[in-house]
């Protein structure tokens, strides 16, 4: 027994936590991605959660499509989304001068627009698509845990899976991964263009839908929910660096976990105020994120 | 007092891979013009950099008046009296030349927050003395006419002479000038031979960073010569003219 | 008398004709402001003036850091909540009247806020950005949860009045009007706090730290001890405004620490351009009352705000203020030069809320301090801006 209770029950928590860090980790990745391409953090990232988890239950639910097809679906409209985002705002805010503060206030702007337009369209009440394996258990190793909630990690490994080799093979992953590296030479060269900001932000987007597909089942949907992962996302992207797409998503697994078992075996409080003591710790330890390699902020 | 004003020993400053300083040891007497030339990439701009804080060097000491400032923060060490001008030109381009000397000098004077904030006679009394050494400052270099234009409406090389006339607002022992002929017309260079005279002949030492090797002959009473980050030659001016080796890498290039 | 001497007295008499005319518009507005509970009509209208006098000062205090030193500040709203409960607690715990309860609470919040600016304002802009916003989500998070402390998600209700008994003065605050006088008291001290010092010469030290800080430090500014100077002046600032709040609300809880009122200071300082002083305070005056009068719910506030907001950044990204001014003096520019000559110096650019395309920025440039006077407008001259 471990503080009251057996090792199994901890066990269940940390799997939990990493479905919930998976998706953590699919939208801290979208957000590093979008931040090294566009250069502007996105207050509103947790806004395009919730409207994806809004397209995602429409799907499954209204037109009864079922959860695979809006996996698909969703990540598709996000995507087509994040494309679109760049025509009509995103390529305005770069030209700014005065980028980071630009940024900040619209998509804040937009993010409470966002929330604020949802509750008065769909009301504050959390609602979850109906799903066959939602109250199905399994016992995986003397762990007693849902279903869907492997079924979502199982999703982010995957999606993770797929990034990682788009990012290491393709010609545009290397371009993504390159320019926060050098903004300027990037520049030079011509590689921020229109075409390789529009496939950020459509990779950035598309996983942050994917993320909220997959686990509205159980986690809901409802206008507020963006800001628990917003926060958190951000406290992701400080502790593993502004630049690092990998830290960030070991990170986010790993606060998936320490917040599941926060959560479930102390207080709610612990849970909420793991991820902010973590970043100060990491922000006392080493102030560009823990990270070496990653892009000093602008 | 002692004669060194300044100690730079065996400063090391790496990029990288790259050693941009590779041990650099130098004194500056007080009351001279020490001239500093070398290739690009010799290390002039690190070393100054090092010497007034805007790099902390990787190795090395640095001494002024005797007291090691390796560690103090660059606006400390414009407190004990170093000042410098930027190669790339720093100046407010929107404020008045005046504005932009108080300015300078601001942080220098003895009025503390609360006279700011309160504006209260010892303010007055000192933004009076500081408004006099402003015009002081601009008759160095011959700009007193310009006190109330905008900075934006001088010429390139007027502004560098507002950067200069700035840094001598606070009264500073030694003036690191970097680059201070890059951009500048050829009528003008006359212009600031003769002020950097004066500033020799005011007590203030003078530490120059320059690519012109005519003009470091004339005005400098030393020179250190640099090269891929050490220096290389350490004499009169006449080592600029007669030292077969300082030609080859000068000219050489690292 | 050189030329110089010259000129620079040459621009004194367009500072003294100005500075008449502006004088009585401050008073006029000071007598509009003092007396509008007496003519207001309805308690409904005198709240609303309250909460016009509230957001002015808070904004205020956001333009002091965001205007002044480019620091993107949501912590404004997270002083202003520790600011109330610090002020609570006081009060409660130590016995005392509501209004040393709330000097010391904001005390304890301008402490507080040290080693908050120390440890996040080092870095880029981006991560100060994102580390107050973290810090106030976090300050929410325990004003919630720790429920011995801070009455936890109900917070602490019944707070005392602010009444004051000194010797044979009596003062009761209790009704609207009265909440509406003793916010006017905090409020008008806020505003003429910051006016004071960012009009003076350490603003202009904040503008140059703001504009270049390499350059500020070679011109021996230590830019952080400033930074956090101001952090921690605004959050005073912010905290007396929290505090006097609640009390008129009568409870403290973790709503004080909400977005509900980020959005629409942001708004207010962008709209009116930060950095300038009587830009914002109108803004702040129009976007409250706008709202007010169209009746919006919490909702469609939420969203006129975040509709400003995007609007504003992406139209206008130098405010409404600066934007006109700049159009005046692109009109002034076009009189002879002689007489540009004598007006320029009075002149001043405030320095765009979102920054110049120019690298070797703009900072406010002021008329040099005629001799004789008492100089309200040392450096950044807004007060002259309005009036040429």
């Amino acid at each position: 027994m471990i503080f009251g209770f057996p090792p199994s029950f901890w066990l269940g928590l940390v799997v939990n936590g990493l479905a919930t860090g998976g998706a953590y980790a699919l939208f801290a990745a979208g957000l590093t991605i979008i931040f090294g391409v566009v250069g502007i953090l996105n207050f509103a990232q947790g806004e395009f959660f919730m409207v994806g988890g809004f397209v995602a239950f429409f799907i499954s639910q209204n037109l009864g499509w079922g959860y695979w097809v809006s996996l698909v679906l969703t990540t598709a409209v996000m995507a087509a989304v994040g494309a679109g985002s760049y025509y009509g705002m995103f390529r305005r805010l770069q030209r700014s001068p005065r980028a980071v503060e630009v940024g900040l206030v619209t998509t804040l702007g937009l993010s409470i627009l966002l929330q604020n337009g949802f509750t008065i369209l769909f009301g504050a009440i959390p609602r979850s698509p109906n799903n066959s394996l939602l109250n199905d258990n399994v016992v995986v190793g003397g762990v007693d845990t849902g279903v869907l909630m492997l079924i979502a990690l199982g999703i982010s490994i995957v999606a993770l899976g797929g990034l990682h080799l788009f990012l290491k093979r393709s010609r545009l992953g290397l371009a993504i991964r390159g320019v926060p590296q050098n903004r300027e030479l990037a520049a030079i060269i011509g590689v921020s263009s229109a075409k390789v900001t529009t496939t950020a932000l459509a990779v950035g987007m598309g996983l942050t839908g994917l993320a909220a597909a997959a686990i509205i089942p159980f986690y809901g949907v409802f206008p507020t929910m963006g800001t628990g992962f917003v926060f958190t996302g951000f406290a992701i992207v400080v502790i593993a660096g502004f630049g690092s797409i990998g830290g960030a998503i070991v990170i986010a697994l790993l606060l998936g976990v320490v917040m599941s078992v926060a959560g479930g075996g102390f207080s709610a409080s612990a849970q909420d105020a793991a991820p902010l003591v973590l970043m100060t710790a990491a922000l006392l330890v080493r102030p560009n994120g823990l990270v070496k390699r990653a892009v000093r902020a602008q | 007092m002692s004669d060194t004003l300044l100690e730079v020993q065996g400063l090391v400053k790496r990029f990288g891979g790259v050693r941009a300083l590779d041990g650099v040891t130098f004194d500056v007497p007080r009351g001279i013009v020490q001239g500093l030339v070398g290739p690009n990439g010799s290390g002039k701009t690190t070393t100054i950099d090092c010497i007034t804080g805007f790099q902390s060097a990787d190795g090395g000491h640095v001494r002024f008046e005797g007291r090691r400032i390796d560690r103090h923060a660059a606006y400390q060490r414009a407190r004990l009296g170093i000042r410098r001008t930027f190669q790339t030109l720093k100046v407010f381009e929107e404020m008045t030349v005046l504005d932009e000397l108080l300015l300078a000098g601001q942080s220098f004077d003895e009025a503390r927050l609360i006279d700011e904030w309160l504006r209260t006679p010892r303010l007055r009394r000192v933004e009076r003395a500081a408004r006099e050494r402003a015009v002081a400052s601009l008759a160095l270099v011959r700009l007193e006419d310009f006190a109330g234009h905008h900075v934006h409406e001088l010429s390139y090389g007027q502004r560098k002479l507002v950067a200069l006339a700035g840094a001598l607002m606070s009264e500073p022992k030694m003036l690191c000038l970097d680059e201070p002929l890059a951009g500048v017309s050829p009528r003008q260079v006359d212009e600031i031979v003769a002020v950097v005279k004066n500033l020799r002949a005011k007590g203030i030492t003078v530490l120059i960073v320059e690519h012109n090797v005519d003009f470091v002959a004339t005005v400098s009473d030393e020179v250190i010569v640099m090269a891929e980050g050490q220096v290389h030659t350490h004499g009169t001016p006449s080592v600029l003219r007669d030292d077969e080796s300082v030609f080859e890498v000068l000219l050489g290039g690292r | 008398m050189t030329t110089s001497e010259h000129s620079l007295l040459s621009i004194d008499p367009p500072v003294h004709r100005g500075r008449l005319a502006k004088s009585s518009g401050v008073l006029i507005l000071l007598a509009i402001v003092a007396t509008f509970p007496l003519w207001a009509g309805s308690d409904y209208y005198v709240t609303v003036g309250t909460l016009v006098l509230t957001y002015a000062g808070l904004s205020q205090t956001l333009n002091m850091v965001y205007g002044y030193l480019g620091y993107m500040s949501i912590s404004q709203v997270t002083f202003w909540g520790i600011g109330a409960y610090a002020a609570v607690k006081v009060t409660l715990d130590w016995h005392v009247n509501p209004w040393v309860g709330i000097l010391v609470g904001s005390l304890i919040t301008a402490i507080i806020a040290v080693p908050f600016g120390l440890l996040s304002m080092r870095r880029s802009r981006n991560a100060f950005a994102i580390v107050s916003i973290v810090t106030m989500l976090f300050a929410a998070l325990i004003a919630n949860d720790w429920q011995s402390f801070t009455g936890g998600a109900t917070g602490i209700i019944n707070l005392p009045e602010p009444n004051i008994h000194l010797g044979s003065i009596s003062i009761t605050v209790v009704d609207e009007r009265q909440f509406y006088y003793a916010t006017l008291v905090i409020a008008l001290a806020v505003l003429a706090i910051v006016y004071l010092l960012v009009s003076s010469r350490w603003g202009r030290l904040l503008k140059s730290i703001k504009a270049d800080e390499s350059l500020s430090a070679s011109y021996g500014t230590n830019n952080t001890f400033h930074k956090v100077l101001n952090l921690s002046i605004a959050a005073f600032l912010a905290a007396s405004l929290g505090a006097i709040t609640v009390f008129r609300v009568t409870v403290v809880d973790p709503s004080m620490i909400n977005f509900y009122y980020v959005a629409p200071i942001l708004g207010m300082v962008l709209v009116g351009g930060g950095g300038s002083f009587w830009g914002v305070t109108s803004a702040a005056a129009a976007l409250t009352i706008i709202p007010e009068i169209l009746r919006m719910t919490d909702q469609y506030q939420a969203l006129f705000y975040g509709a400003v907001l995007m609007i504003v950044a992406l139209a206008l990204p130098e405010g409404v203020a600066p934007t006109l001014m700049k159009r005046r003096q692109a009109s002034l520019a076009r009189r002879s030069l002689h007489e540009r000559r004598r007006l320029e110096p009075s002149l001043s650019v405030a320095t765009s809320p979102l920054g110049d395309a120019n690298a070797s920025a703009s900072v406010a440039a002021g008329g040099s301090p005629a001799e004789l006077d008492i100089d309200w407008s040392l450096v950044s001259g807004d007060l002259q801006e309005d009036l040429t």
